[in-house]
């Protein structure tokens, strides 16, 4: 069950079995690290979407369908080309039919065996006024009263937009409004595509209301899980967060809305930095690997492509699982630490000081791999 | 009682006939009687407005359902006419302890710290149970509390999820401040929808002002809804303690939490109950 302890929720996307059969049993090897998986259930036909699944299963402490329930936000020929056997997609305005609404979309998790389903959500902040809002509370009451509920763990589906996290009024609203709904742990997807997916989230109010979110709804009593957060879900750990998410993909990778692929130019060739807790580009790895404080990766997907060798190669896949198996070692580090907020504390006061000394000898990099974020996250978690 | 827009002839006439009728009291919306019929006293608060009366239909269902000692029973509820006029009736079990509202009037309050937190943990446990058949109150008060016998370890809610029907306007209308806005959860203040933690922060008012005399956040200075919601907003009320009541430092510490002015800042009603049984741990 992914409210039993802390841990990391990997979301698979469009990868090979093999890539993620490989990722899972990277993880698999990190001690004291307990993850489990999703899937998006609207991404797939059901065939596909289930054997997805039965890998996660097998790799992982849990598997999550995540019903992706936002999709109702946008025009019916927008939420899934060729799904329609997910009943649930195809209602014109679910609000107006919550009960049948919440039927499908649970019903549409349990029949892909999830012992574990999640009430759909639409995006609070995306609408107009708490329109949204209130038709999630209405969902999450019909999920609670759906006989899956007895049988199945049911988690109560939440969205927001970031800038509700940011406005203290807002976000002092929206906490209100969900200490008052049914019993249940929450799945909380926090929406921002306010800077590329390249970059770690550094918007500090943001950070600063997701801190207060966390730790409000923790000391109410509710598990709190942030899926698709990226590493700025793990800086909420300490403050009561029960799981933070992220995926290989670029878009999986923290909170910006996934994208669908394409886009037809070169891949940013990136690569997951541990010392700065963010990205920088590959060709840059030369110039950090002689600092001291640099220690060349132990992951198993380095050791098999050497990525993090200055001049080494680089390869899509690869990189992705390399930056999960580090969010796996970060997650790792905090649910077993006697203090995980000294022990966040310190992690970040090591990756600003060699980023410091980075500077101090000469190291110059694109502005995208400028660890702006560091000053952001030392202040929302202080 | 001569400014009664019903009267005891109305209601004989309506549900009569009775061996004895009373008057109980009379309220903006309602009045309330006391009668005894077959050698049984029971309350009958009968509303002159019969519009609003789909309007809790389904809590009164669910409300027939409650057998709890921190609940008034309901015995039954309808309408009846008199003189080409409609008049809905509930008829209630009759709490024979006097309200609280009338205790505060005669200056009387708990005289330990047991009787508070007798008094404080039946609130809660009558409205846990109204909230697990998905009602809210709406209307918690010292006036809408009724004690079995003279003591105070039995309270009982009174006219409960009433208030649904009345809408802020209701009382922002009237110039002067009202009894049920004293009451209020500032968001009920705000006019925005009453949420389950609105009920405590009501019981929580209640339970200061009936152990102290003192309303938490009322003084001369506040005349409207609006100001009081300011007052709420922006003080932190004193402790029960510095006032003179007979309260434990976790009862204190309990009512302090349940009167944040911010819903998510007080404490669940479950919280509230478990941290009110380890004060019994603690042996206070």
């Amino acid at each position: 069950m992914p409210t039993a302890s802390e841990s990391m929720i990997v979301h698979v996307g469009q990868q090979r079995d093999e890539v993620v059969a490989a990722t899972l049993a990277g993880l698999r090897g990190i001690s004291g690290l307990r993850f489990g998986g999703t899937a998006f259930l609207p991404k797939y036909k059901t065939s596909t979407a289930q054997e997805k699944l039965d890998i996660v299963g097998g790799g992982c402490d849990y598997a999550l369908a995540d019903p992706q329930t936002e999709r109702m936000e946008g025009p019916l020929e927008k939420r899934g080309y060729g799904r329609a056997h997910l009943l649930y997609l195809q209602r014109e305005d679910p609000g107006a039919s919550p009960g049948p609404f919440v039927d499908e979309v649970l019903t549409a998790q349990a029949q892909l065996g999830r012992h574990t389903v999640i009430s759909p959500w639409l995006t609070h902040g995306h609408g107009v006024g708490q329109k949204h809002l209130r038709a999630t509370r209405r969902f999450a009451m019909e999920a609670a009263n759906h006989p899956l509920a007895k049988s199945c763990e049911l988690l109560l589906g939440v969205a927001v937009a970031g800038g509700i996290l940011a406005d203290s009024n807002a976000l002092d609203d929206f906490l209100d409004e969900l200490v008052d709904w049914p019993d249940g742990p929450i799945y909380l997807r926090v929406v921002t595509s306010t800077s590329p997916s390249y970059e770690q989230l550094r918007d500090t109010n943001l950070l600063i209301g997701l801190r207060r979110l966390v730790e409000s709804l923790t000391s109410n009593e509710r598990i709190v899980l942030l899926p698709l957060s990226g590493l700025a879900g793990w800086l909420m750990m300490p403050f009561g967060a029960r799981a933070f998410g992220t995926g290989i993909s670029a878009s999986l990778q923290r909170l910006g809305p996934p994208r669908g692929g394409g886009g037809g130019g070169d891949r940013l060739r990136w690569y997951f930095l541990p010392e700065l807790l963010g990205f920088v580009l590959h060709d840059e790895l030369r110039l950090f690997s002689s600092l001291p404080g640099y220690t060349v990766c132990g992951c198993p997907f380095c050791a098999q492509l050497p990525l993090d060798r200055a001049g080494g190669d680089w390869d899509f896949d690869t990189a992705g699982q390399h930056y999960l198996h580090c969010c796996g070692q970060l997650c790792a580090s905090l649910s077993t630490a006697a203090q995980p907020r000294v022990q966040l504390q310190r992690r970040l006061g090591r990756a600003q000081s060699f980023w410091q000394m980075a500077q101090s000898a000469g190291v110059v990099v694109d502005s995208r791999s400028v660890p702006r974020h560091l000053a952001a996250w030392i202040q929302a978690v202080g | 009682m001569s400014d009664l827009k019903i009267g005891c002839d109305v209601v004989a006439k309506g549900l009569g006939p009775f061996e004895a009728i009373a008057v109980l009291g009379a309220g903006a919306y309602g009045e309330t009687y006391r009668v005894e019929r077959g050698g049984r006293c029971t309350a009958i608060k009968v509303i002159h407005n019969p519009q609003i009366g789909h309007l809790w239909e389904r809590e009164l269902e669910a409300l027939g359902r409650i057998t709890h000692e921190n609940v008034v029973a309901l015995h039954g509820s309808g309408s009846f006419d008199v003189a080409g006029t409609t008049y809905l009736y509930l008829e209630c079990e009759l709490v024979d302890g006097g309200s609280g509202a009338e205790r505060i009037s005669a200056g009387m309050s708990p005289s330990t710290p047991a009787e508070t937190k007798a008094m404080f943990r039946g609130l809660l446990r009558g409205v846990d149970e109204l909230h697990d058949v998905g009602v809210i109150h709406r209307d918690i008060k010292p006036a809408n509390i009724a004690f079995r016998g003279p003591g105070w370890a039995s309270p009982v809610i009174l006219d409960f999820g009433l208030a649904k029907v009345f809408d802020m306007s209701s009382h922002t209308d009237y110039p002067a401040l009202l009894g049920t806005a004293k009451y209020m959860a500032p968001e009920q203040l705000r006019g925005t929808v009453a949420r389950r933690r609105s009920d405590l922060f009501s019981v929580a008012v209640s339970v200061f002002e009936l152990a102290s005399g003192t309303h938490p956040f009322v003084d001369d200075r506040i005349q409207t809804p609006q100001q009081l919601r300011d007052r709420i907003e922006t003080t932190v009320p004193p402790s029960l303690d510095s006032l003179g009541g007979a309260v434990t430092p976790t009862v204190d510490r309990i009512l302090g939490r349940l009167l944040s002015a911010r819903a998510h800042q007080r404490l669940s009603l479950d919280q509230a109950l478990r941290d009110l049984e380890s004060d019994d741990a603690d042996g206070e």
